[in-house]
């Protein structure tokens, strides 16, 4: 059996149409239980109580980075196999993605005050983050303003997959350059990682946030279905009714006469 | 709970906090309205199909 038979948007309602509510309900108890635990855990020694807002920030920015990944494969499949279901998807994950670019940013800049002194920097991590933000963006501009959904669907694949670069360095730029952003802390050797007392509860916010995704993304992607279905049932009733009027718009011209 | 909101650092806390519920609430809610309408929309088209 292949994986592209879900490329069809009749297989792909089918396949997702049991799975939606049981993803919003995990993901409202994980979020909800991830939020308790992580505003339940102790102040941290150095950043006091702002260590509950990395509980938000981290993951918010790991699945910004990872939405646009997403974005980018299934616009690279769209372009090359040419399958609808492939450019719904990358357009249904957009404004979810945009969302938790944007909470990244904001909680980011609120966590930077207080513990660097500045809401902001011009640092290489941040400017890419920022820089992906705007092609989320422009990304969902473009597709707003381009009444072809073909020709917007190639093009705003497009746009996604220049913007990879921007993805790309959004995670790996604390790698390349000294920034004022620190690199990885979770995945550091024992003894210099994360205590496990914010470690387990940052853990858990992650696999709710990719619950909520999961559940917005699907959500998006059969709302998008759905719409263009109905679109392509008004096109055909409407042909069925020009075609109607032609056939019966002679014989009424002749009836008076 | 008087020494968290004593602690210099709770409004920063509220405002991520906020701002996260701000967010991820508007894009839960448009979500959901959304999908509500192409529901709606794609009903009322199949009816319309079938007369």
């Amino acid at each position: 059996m292949s994986i592209w038979r879900y490329a069809n948007p009749a297989e792909f309602m089918r396949l997702t149409g049991w799975i939606v509510a049981p993803l919003w309900v995990a993901a409202a108890v994980l979020v909800g239980v991830g939020l308790a635990w992580s505003v339940s855990v102790p102040p941290d020694y150095q950043q006091g109580l702002t260590v509950w807002i990395l509980f938000i920030h981290v993951p918010a920015a790991l699945l910004a980075i990872n939405t646009y990944a997403l974005m980018a494969l299934a616009s690279a499949i769209g372009l090359i196999r040419r399958h609808h279901v492939s450019f719904l998807v990358a357009k249904a994950a957009a404004p979810v993605g945009a969302a938790f670019t944007l909470v990244a940013l904001v909680t980011g800049a609120v966590w930077g005050q207080p513990m660097w002194g500045t809401w902001w920097v011009w640092d290489a991590r941040l400017t890419a983050v920022l820089i992906m933000f705007f092609f989320y963006v422009g990304y969902m501009a473009l597709w707003a303003a381009i009444e072809d959904e073909d020709k917007a669907a190639d093009l705003t694949a497009v746009l996604c997959l220049v913007g990879v670069v921007f993805a790309f360095l959004s995670r790996y730029a604390v790698n390349f350059w000294a920034t004022l952003h620190q690199g990885a802390s979770l995945t550091l050797q024992e003894g210099q990682r994360v205590d496990d007392t914010y470690r387990l509860p940052l853990y858990l916010m992650m696999v709710a946030f990719y619950v909520l995704f999961a559940a917005i993304l699907v959500t998006r992607a059969r709302t998008e279905i759905r719409r263009r279905r109905a679109k392509a049932l008004r096109a055909r009733a409407d042909r069925a009714r020009e075609a109607a009027g032609r056939d019966t718009g002679p014989a009424s011209q002749e009836a008076p006469a | 709970m008087s020494t968290l909101l004593a602690d210099p650092h709770i409004g920063y806390v509220a405002l991520a906090y906020g701002a996260t519920v701000i967010v991820i609430g508007g894009l839960v809610a448009l979500t959901v309205r959304a999908n509500a309408r192409a529901r709606r929309e794609m009903a009322e088209a199949e009816r319309e199909a079938v007369r």
